[in-house]
Protein backbone atom coordinates (compact mmCIF):
# COMPACT_ATOMS: atom_id res chain seq x y z
CA UNK A 1 0.00 0.00 0.00
CA UNK A 2 1.33 3.08 -0.46
CA UNK A 3 0.33 6.86 0.07
CA UNK A 4 1.70 8.08 -3.02
CA UNK A 5 -0.06 10.58 -4.92
CA UNK A 6 -0.27 9.57 -8.31
CA UNK A 7 2.20 11.41 -10.78
CA UNK A 8 1.57 12.59 -14.33
CA UNK A 9 4.53 10.93 -16.37
CA UNK A 10 5.11 13.80 -18.18
CA UNK A 11 5.84 17.25 -16.42
CA UNK A 12 3.31 19.43 -16.67
CA UNK A 13 4.28 22.40 -19.45
CA UNK A 14 4.85 26.14 -18.21
CA UNK A 15 1.66 27.58 -19.38
CA UNK A 16 2.36 30.45 -22.30
CA UNK A 17 2.45 34.02 -20.74
CA UNK A 18 -1.07 35.27 -21.75
CA UNK A 19 -1.04 37.38 -24.70
CA UNK A 20 -1.01 40.78 -23.58
CA UNK A 21 -3.59 42.95 -25.16
CA UNK A 22 -4.46 46.65 -25.79
CA UNK A 23 -2.05 49.15 -24.72
CA UNK A 24 -0.17 46.51 -23.08
CA UNK A 25 0.47 45.06 -26.16
CA UNK A 26 1.95 47.89 -27.80
CA UNK A 27 4.11 48.22 -24.71
CA UNK A 28 5.76 44.83 -25.09
CA UNK A 29 5.87 44.32 -28.55
CA UNK A 30 8.75 43.26 -30.23
CA UNK A 31 6.82 41.92 -33.06
CA UNK A 32 8.23 43.00 -36.37
CA UNK A 33 4.60 43.70 -38.10
CA UNK A 34 3.05 45.36 -34.48
CA UNK A 35 6.39 48.20 -34.43
CA UNK A 36 6.41 48.49 -37.94
CA UNK A 37 3.05 49.58 -37.77
CA UNK A 38 3.51 51.58 -34.52
CA UNK A 39 6.08 52.93 -36.71
CA UNK A 40 4.08 54.17 -39.82
CA UNK A 41 0.99 55.43 -37.49
CA UNK A 42 3.87 57.68 -35.58
CA UNK A 43 5.80 58.83 -38.00
CA UNK A 44 2.01 59.95 -39.86
CA UNK A 45 0.85 61.81 -36.82
CA UNK A 46 4.31 63.79 -37.17
CA UNK A 47 3.32 64.35 -40.46
CA UNK A 48 0.35 66.12 -39.93
CA UNK A 49 1.85 68.50 -37.33
CA UNK A 50 4.66 68.86 -39.75
CA UNK A 51 2.03 69.91 -42.64
CA UNK A 52 0.17 71.93 -39.70
CA UNK A 53 3.34 73.69 -39.28
CA UNK A 54 3.39 74.38 -42.69
CA UNK A 55 0.27 75.72 -43.45
CA UNK A 56 1.22 78.26 -40.63
CA UNK A 57 4.49 79.37 -42.68
CA UNK A 58 2.21 79.45 -45.98
CA UNK A 59 -0.10 81.75 -43.90
CA UNK A 60 2.21 84.10 -42.39
CA UNK A 61 3.59 84.64 -45.98
CA UNK A 62 0.51 85.13 -47.69
CA UNK A 63 0.34 88.56 -45.87
CA UNK A 64 3.86 88.91 -44.27
CA UNK A 65 4.14 90.95 -41.54
CA UNK A 66 -0.09 90.90 -40.52
CA UNK A 67 0.89 89.18 -36.84
CA UNK A 68 -0.07 85.93 -37.12
CA UNK A 69 3.56 84.98 -35.95
CA UNK A 70 6.62 86.94 -34.24
CA UNK A 71 9.32 86.65 -36.65
CA UNK A 72 11.09 84.54 -33.55
CA UNK A 73 7.61 82.60 -33.82
CA UNK A 74 8.64 82.03 -37.76
CA UNK A 75 11.95 81.22 -37.23
CA UNK A 76 11.01 77.85 -34.96
CA UNK A 77 8.30 77.18 -37.01
CA UNK A 78 10.26 76.42 -40.12
CA UNK A 79 12.70 74.76 -37.98
CA UNK A 80 10.78 72.30 -36.80
CA UNK A 81 9.14 71.58 -39.82
CA UNK A 82 12.08 70.85 -41.78
CA UNK A 83 13.31 68.69 -38.85
CA UNK A 84 9.89 67.35 -38.53
CA UNK A 85 9.24 65.93 -41.90
CA UNK A 86 13.30 64.95 -42.31
CA UNK A 87 14.06 63.19 -39.17
CA UNK A 88 10.54 62.34 -37.75
CA UNK A 89 8.37 61.44 -40.99
CA UNK A 90 10.26 60.57 -44.50
CA UNK A 91 12.97 58.19 -42.45
CA UNK A 92 11.06 56.66 -39.96
CA UNK A 93 7.95 56.10 -42.36
CA UNK A 94 10.44 53.61 -45.05
CA UNK A 95 11.76 52.03 -41.54
CA UNK A 96 8.45 51.10 -40.79
CA UNK A 97 7.72 49.76 -44.04
CA UNK A 98 10.72 48.02 -44.08
CA UNK A 99 10.10 46.37 -40.53
CA UNK A 100 6.90 45.57 -41.72
CA UNK A 101 7.52 43.81 -45.21
CA UNK A 102 11.59 42.55 -44.87
CA UNK A 103 11.07 39.47 -43.06
CA UNK A 104 8.19 38.55 -44.67
CA UNK A 105 9.80 39.01 -47.81
CA UNK A 106 13.31 37.33 -46.67
CA UNK A 107 11.00 34.49 -45.28
CA UNK A 108 12.40 35.31 -41.70
CA UNK A 109 10.41 34.87 -38.43
CA UNK A 110 11.33 38.23 -36.98
CA UNK A 111 14.00 41.03 -37.31
CA UNK A 112 17.41 39.98 -36.43
CA UNK A 113 17.10 41.56 -33.32
CA UNK A 114 13.92 41.95 -32.16
CA UNK A 115 14.75 43.32 -28.49
CA UNK A 116 16.62 45.82 -30.40
CA UNK A 117 14.02 46.92 -33.01
CA UNK A 118 11.53 47.79 -30.21
CA UNK A 119 14.29 49.95 -28.28
CA UNK A 120 14.65 51.41 -31.96
CA UNK A 121 11.12 52.68 -32.09
CA UNK A 122 10.87 53.63 -28.34
CA UNK A 123 14.15 55.70 -29.20
CA UNK A 124 11.83 57.14 -32.30
CA UNK A 125 8.99 57.52 -29.86
CA UNK A 126 10.63 59.71 -27.50
CA UNK A 127 13.27 61.13 -29.72
CA UNK A 128 10.11 63.13 -31.60
CA UNK A 129 8.03 63.99 -28.76
CA UNK A 130 11.71 65.65 -27.14
CA UNK A 131 11.59 67.47 -29.95
CA UNK A 132 7.94 69.01 -30.25
CA UNK A 133 8.16 69.30 -26.26
CA UNK A 134 10.17 72.58 -27.47
CA UNK A 135 7.49 74.63 -28.63
CA UNK A 136 6.63 74.60 -24.69
CA UNK A 137 9.82 75.71 -23.25
CA UNK A 138 9.76 79.28 -22.26
CA UNK A 139 12.07 80.73 -25.29
CA UNK A 140 10.43 78.27 -27.95
CA UNK A 141 11.85 75.83 -29.89
CA UNK A 142 15.02 75.28 -32.02
CA UNK A 143 15.17 78.50 -34.11
CA UNK A 144 18.41 78.10 -35.98
CA UNK A 145 17.34 76.20 -39.15
CA UNK A 146 17.19 72.71 -39.32
CA UNK A 147 20.76 72.62 -40.76
CA UNK A 148 21.84 74.11 -36.92
CA UNK A 149 24.78 75.47 -38.23
CA UNK A 150 27.28 77.09 -35.60
CA UNK A 151 28.12 79.22 -34.12
CA UNK A 152 24.19 80.31 -34.75
CA UNK A 153 23.14 77.27 -32.84
CA UNK A 154 25.99 78.11 -29.69
CA UNK A 155 24.65 78.93 -26.39
CA UNK A 156 25.63 82.19 -26.48
CA UNK A 157 23.38 83.16 -29.96
CA UNK A 158 20.98 80.51 -29.36
CA UNK A 159 20.52 80.42 -25.43
CA UNK A 160 16.81 78.74 -25.36
CA UNK A 161 16.61 75.06 -24.30
CA UNK A 162 14.41 74.66 -27.04
CA UNK A 163 18.24 74.10 -28.95
CA UNK A 164 18.92 71.69 -26.60
CA UNK A 165 15.54 69.54 -26.97
CA UNK A 166 16.25 69.45 -30.41
CA UNK A 167 19.78 68.36 -30.45
CA UNK A 168 18.72 65.59 -27.90
CA UNK A 169 15.81 64.88 -30.79
CA UNK A 170 18.66 64.32 -33.62
CA UNK A 171 20.45 62.16 -31.31
CA UNK A 172 17.73 60.17 -30.10
CA UNK A 173 15.86 59.84 -33.64
CA UNK A 174 19.72 59.10 -35.43
CA UNK A 175 20.41 56.39 -33.05
CA UNK A 176 17.46 55.22 -33.83
CA UNK A 177 17.97 55.07 -37.36
CA UNK A 178 21.00 53.61 -36.69
CA UNK A 179 20.05 50.82 -34.83
CA UNK A 180 17.13 50.10 -37.38
CA UNK A 181 19.66 49.68 -40.11
CA UNK A 182 21.65 47.76 -38.70
CA UNK A 183 18.73 45.24 -38.18
CA UNK A 184 17.72 45.69 -41.56
CA UNK A 185 21.00 44.48 -42.72
CA UNK A 186 21.19 41.71 -40.31
CA UNK A 187 17.69 40.48 -41.58
CA UNK A 188 18.36 40.62 -45.03
CA UNK A 189 22.20 39.06 -44.85
CA UNK A 190 21.37 36.84 -42.67
CA UNK A 191 17.91 35.76 -42.01
CA UNK A 192 17.02 34.53 -45.05
CA UNK A 193 15.27 31.28 -45.57
CA UNK A 194 16.84 28.37 -46.90
CA UNK A 195 17.05 28.60 -50.83
CA UNK A 196 16.03 32.38 -50.41
CA UNK A 197 19.35 34.11 -52.61
CA UNK A 198 19.88 37.50 -52.84
CA UNK A 199 19.16 37.63 -56.17
CA UNK A 200 15.85 36.18 -55.68
CA UNK A 201 14.96 38.82 -53.30
CA UNK A 202 12.10 41.53 -54.18
CA UNK A 203 12.94 45.02 -55.54
CA UNK A 204 11.29 46.34 -52.30
CA UNK A 205 14.28 44.55 -49.84
CA UNK A 206 16.84 44.82 -51.91
CA UNK A 207 16.07 49.15 -51.71
CA UNK A 208 15.98 48.71 -48.13
CA UNK A 209 19.10 47.60 -47.75
CA UNK A 210 20.90 49.42 -49.71
CA UNK A 211 18.88 52.37 -48.21
CA UNK A 212 20.60 50.82 -44.46
CA UNK A 213 23.55 50.62 -45.67
CA UNK A 214 23.85 54.45 -46.82
CA UNK A 215 21.92 55.27 -43.62
CA UNK A 216 25.43 53.45 -42.22
CA UNK A 217 27.35 55.71 -43.38
CA UNK A 218 25.05 59.00 -43.23
CA UNK A 219 23.84 58.81 -39.79
CA UNK A 220 26.39 58.56 -37.55
CA UNK A 221 28.21 61.24 -38.72
CA UNK A 222 24.91 63.53 -38.00
CA UNK A 223 24.06 61.80 -34.85
CA UNK A 224 27.49 62.11 -33.26
CA UNK A 225 27.85 66.35 -34.87
CA UNK A 226 24.53 66.23 -32.31
CA UNK A 227 26.62 65.09 -29.36
CA UNK A 228 29.40 67.44 -30.22
CA UNK A 229 27.14 70.55 -30.59
CA UNK A 230 25.24 69.39 -27.29
CA UNK A 231 28.76 68.95 -25.46
CA UNK A 232 29.67 72.45 -26.79
CA UNK A 233 26.55 74.24 -25.51
CA UNK A 234 26.25 72.44 -22.06
CA UNK A 235 29.92 71.39 -21.57
CA UNK A 236 31.65 74.49 -22.87
CA UNK A 237 33.47 71.80 -24.58
CA UNK A 238 34.54 74.69 -27.69
CA UNK A 239 34.83 72.11 -30.59
CA UNK A 240 32.83 74.46 -33.03
CA UNK A 241 34.05 77.64 -31.45
CA UNK A 242 36.18 79.61 -33.68
CA UNK A 243 37.68 81.50 -30.73
CA UNK A 244 41.05 80.05 -29.34
CA UNK A 245 41.05 78.51 -25.75
CA UNK A 246 44.45 77.50 -23.92
CA UNK A 247 45.77 77.09 -27.80
CA UNK A 248 43.33 75.55 -29.25
CA UNK A 249 40.63 76.53 -31.81
CA UNK A 250 37.49 74.83 -32.85
CA UNK A 251 36.48 75.24 -35.89
CA UNK A 252 32.12 75.93 -37.02
CA UNK A 253 32.89 74.08 -40.15
CA UNK A 254 32.78 70.79 -37.79
CA UNK A 255 29.26 70.71 -37.78
CA UNK A 256 28.85 71.73 -41.44
CA UNK A 257 31.02 68.93 -42.13
CA UNK A 258 29.16 65.98 -40.84
CA UNK A 259 26.22 67.02 -42.80
CA UNK A 260 27.79 67.82 -46.37
CA UNK A 261 30.81 65.17 -46.04
CA UNK A 262 28.76 63.13 -47.79
CA UNK A 263 27.14 65.48 -50.11
CA UNK A 264 26.06 63.56 -54.07
CA UNK A 265 27.08 65.77 -56.32
CA UNK A 266 23.57 67.10 -56.68
CA UNK A 267 23.93 68.94 -53.79
CA UNK A 268 21.48 67.16 -51.50
CA UNK A 269 22.33 66.60 -48.22
CA UNK A 270 22.67 62.86 -47.40
CA UNK A 271 20.07 62.51 -45.40
CA UNK A 272 17.63 63.69 -48.33
CA UNK A 273 19.78 61.87 -50.37
CA UNK A 274 19.24 58.96 -48.39
CA UNK A 275 15.37 59.58 -47.90
CA UNK A 276 14.98 59.84 -51.36
CA UNK A 277 16.73 56.71 -51.99
CA UNK A 278 14.00 54.27 -49.51
CA UNK A 279 10.86 55.52 -50.83
CA UNK A 280 11.71 54.47 -54.29
CA UNK A 281 11.64 51.00 -52.44
CA UNK A 282 7.63 51.37 -52.18
CA UNK A 283 7.67 53.53 -55.18
CA UNK A 284 9.34 50.50 -57.64
CA UNK A 285 6.81 47.94 -56.29
CA UNK A 286 3.41 50.12 -55.88
CA UNK A 287 3.65 51.87 -59.36
CA UNK A 288 4.27 48.93 -61.60
CA UNK A 289 1.63 46.92 -59.73
CA UNK A 290 -0.89 49.58 -60.31
CA UNK A 291 -0.42 49.42 -63.91
CA UNK A 292 -0.23 46.03 -64.21
CA UNK A 293 3.30 45.94 -65.26
CA UNK A 294 6.87 44.24 -64.55
CA UNK A 295 8.53 46.98 -63.18
CA UNK A 296 12.23 47.87 -63.34
CA UNK A 297 13.61 44.32 -63.07
CA UNK A 298 15.78 43.32 -59.91
CA UNK A 299 17.82 41.57 -62.65
CA UNK A 300 18.29 44.89 -64.40
CA UNK A 301 19.19 46.43 -60.83
CA UNK A 302 21.39 43.53 -60.17
CA UNK A 303 23.05 43.81 -62.90
CA UNK A 304 24.88 47.05 -62.26
CA UNK A 305 28.21 47.81 -61.41
CA UNK A 306 28.16 47.87 -57.74
CA UNK A 307 25.88 45.35 -57.10
CA UNK A 308 27.94 42.67 -59.27
CA UNK A 309 30.78 44.02 -57.39
CA UNK A 310 29.40 43.80 -53.99
CA UNK A 311 28.01 39.93 -54.80
CA UNK A 312 30.47 39.06 -56.64
CA UNK A 313 33.13 38.75 -54.07
CA UNK A 314 30.98 37.75 -51.15
CA UNK A 315 28.55 35.02 -50.50
CA UNK A 316 25.81 36.86 -50.27
CA UNK A 317 24.09 35.01 -53.24
CA UNK B 1 41.36 95.02 -59.91
CA UNK B 2 39.43 96.20 -56.98
CA UNK B 3 39.08 94.51 -54.06
CA UNK B 4 36.07 94.92 -51.65
CA UNK B 5 36.07 93.65 -48.15
CA UNK B 6 32.31 92.15 -47.54
CA UNK B 7 31.83 92.33 -43.76
CA UNK B 8 28.45 90.53 -43.00
CA UNK B 9 27.21 90.62 -39.47
CA UNK B 10 23.59 90.48 -37.83
CA UNK B 11 21.71 91.93 -39.72
CA UNK B 12 23.83 94.14 -42.29
CA UNK B 13 27.15 94.12 -44.08
CA UNK B 14 29.42 96.80 -44.27
CA UNK B 15 31.75 97.32 -47.21
CA UNK B 16 35.46 98.25 -47.22
CA UNK B 17 36.76 99.39 -50.43
CA UNK B 18 40.11 98.62 -49.77
CA UNK B 19 43.13 101.29 -51.23
CA UNK B 20 46.03 99.90 -53.13
CA UNK B 21 46.99 102.95 -54.01
CA UNK B 22 48.14 104.46 -50.42
CA UNK B 23 44.91 106.19 -50.04
CA UNK B 24 41.92 105.81 -47.16
CA UNK B 25 39.85 103.09 -47.33
CA UNK B 26 36.14 103.82 -47.62
CA UNK B 27 33.88 101.91 -45.84
CA UNK B 28 30.38 101.99 -46.78
CA UNK B 29 27.29 101.24 -44.14
CA UNK B 30 23.85 101.81 -44.57
CA UNK B 31 20.03 100.44 -44.87
CA UNK B 32 21.02 99.08 -46.85
CA UNK B 33 24.46 99.19 -47.89
CA UNK B 34 25.21 100.31 -51.71
CA UNK B 35 28.32 98.68 -53.58
CA UNK B 36 29.35 100.36 -56.62
CA UNK B 37 31.64 97.85 -58.88
CA UNK B 38 32.41 98.97 -62.41
CA UNK B 39 30.93 96.85 -65.47
CA UNK B 40 33.39 94.52 -67.23
CA UNK B 41 36.07 94.58 -64.44
CA UNK B 42 36.37 91.27 -62.07
CA UNK B 43 35.82 92.87 -58.69
CA UNK B 44 37.32 90.68 -55.65
CA UNK B 45 35.15 90.42 -52.82
CA UNK B 46 36.80 89.11 -49.56
CA UNK B 47 33.57 87.60 -47.32
CA UNK B 48 34.75 88.46 -43.48
CA UNK B 49 32.50 87.65 -40.48
CA UNK B 50 33.25 87.68 -36.79
CA UNK B 51 30.06 86.28 -36.17
CA UNK B 52 27.85 83.67 -37.44
CA UNK B 53 27.65 82.51 -40.87
CA UNK B 54 26.27 84.78 -43.49
CA UNK B 55 25.77 83.81 -47.41
CA UNK B 56 26.86 86.63 -50.20
CA UNK B 57 24.42 86.34 -52.74
CA UNK B 58 23.38 88.78 -55.87
CA UNK B 59 20.55 86.41 -57.70
CA UNK B 60 21.76 88.38 -60.73
CA UNK B 61 25.39 87.37 -60.64
CA UNK B 62 24.67 83.75 -60.93
CA UNK B 63 27.03 82.97 -58.00
CA UNK B 64 26.88 82.84 -54.35
CA UNK B 65 29.23 81.87 -51.54
CA UNK B 66 29.29 81.58 -47.73
CA UNK B 67 31.04 83.78 -45.23
CA UNK B 68 32.19 81.52 -42.16
CA UNK B 69 34.02 82.70 -39.19
CA UNK B 70 37.69 82.07 -39.51
CA UNK B 71 36.99 81.29 -43.12
CA UNK B 72 38.69 83.35 -45.58
CA UNK B 73 36.41 83.14 -48.48
CA UNK B 74 36.10 84.90 -51.62
CA UNK B 75 34.47 85.53 -54.80
CA UNK B 76 35.19 86.80 -58.09
CA UNK B 77 32.57 88.59 -60.06
CA UNK B 78 32.86 90.36 -62.87
CA UNK B 79 29.53 92.48 -63.66
CA UNK B 80 28.72 92.36 -67.62
CA UNK B 81 25.52 94.82 -67.91
CA UNK B 82 24.97 98.15 -66.02
CA UNK B 83 22.24 98.69 -63.45
CA UNK B 84 21.32 98.08 -59.87
CA UNK B 85 20.88 94.81 -58.48
CA UNK B 86 19.85 93.76 -55.05
CA UNK B 87 21.65 91.40 -52.94
CA UNK B 88 20.30 88.88 -50.29
CA UNK B 89 22.04 87.63 -46.98
CA UNK B 90 21.29 83.54 -48.26
CA UNK B 91 22.19 81.72 -45.01
CA UNK B 92 20.21 81.52 -42.31
CA UNK B 93 21.34 84.22 -39.58
CA UNK B 94 18.72 84.56 -37.27
CA UNK B 95 15.96 87.07 -36.16
CA UNK B 96 16.14 89.90 -39.07
CA UNK B 97 17.69 87.93 -41.85
CA UNK B 98 15.06 88.25 -43.49
CA UNK B 99 15.75 91.92 -44.26
CA UNK B 100 19.43 91.26 -44.36
CA UNK B 101 20.24 92.98 -47.78
CA UNK B 102 22.03 95.36 -49.84
CA UNK B 103 22.12 97.14 -53.13
CA UNK B 104 24.85 96.53 -55.49
CA UNK B 105 25.34 98.92 -58.32
CA UNK B 106 26.86 98.40 -61.74
CA UNK B 107 28.37 101.92 -63.22
CA UNK B 108 30.67 102.29 -66.66
CA UNK B 109 34.76 101.95 -65.80
CA UNK B 110 35.26 105.68 -66.22
CA UNK B 111 34.25 105.69 -62.45
CA UNK B 112 35.94 102.99 -60.65
CA UNK B 113 36.49 104.61 -57.40
CA UNK B 114 33.40 105.01 -54.93
CA UNK B 115 33.68 107.87 -53.13
CA UNK B 116 31.56 109.94 -51.14
CA UNK B 117 29.41 112.87 -52.49
CA UNK B 118 28.53 116.30 -51.24
CA UNK B 119 24.94 114.86 -49.74
CA UNK B 120 26.38 111.62 -47.84
CA UNK B 121 25.59 109.55 -50.31
CA UNK B 122 27.82 106.64 -51.51
CA UNK B 123 26.15 105.71 -54.08
CA UNK B 124 27.46 108.15 -56.80
CA UNK B 125 31.04 107.14 -57.31
CA UNK B 126 33.69 109.74 -58.46
CA UNK B 127 35.80 109.57 -61.37
CA UNK B 128 39.07 108.22 -60.26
Amino acid sequence: MTTVAERPLVAEEPREPERARGLLAFLTTTDHKRIGIAYMVTAYAFFLVGGALAMLIRTELAEPGSGLLSQGRYNEIFTMHGSIMLFLFLGPFAFGLGNYFVPLQVGARDMAFPRLNALSYWFYLFGGITMLIGFLAADGAASFGWTGYTPLSSITRSPGIGGDLWLMAIVLTGLSGVLTAVNIVATVVAMRAPRMRMFRLPIFTWNMLVTSILVLIAFPTVTSAGVMLFADRQFGAHIYDPATHEGVVGSPILVAAPLLVLRPPRGLHPRAAVLRGDHRGPAGVLAPAGVRLRGPGLRARSRSPPCRWACGRTTLS
Amino acid sequence: MARIDVVGFPWSWQLVYRADDGGDDLTITGEPPGMVVPVGQPVVLNLVTTDVAHSFWVPDFLSKRDFIPEVENEITVTPTETGSYVGRCAEFCGLDHWRMSHMVRVVPPTSTRPGRTSSGTCWRPTRG
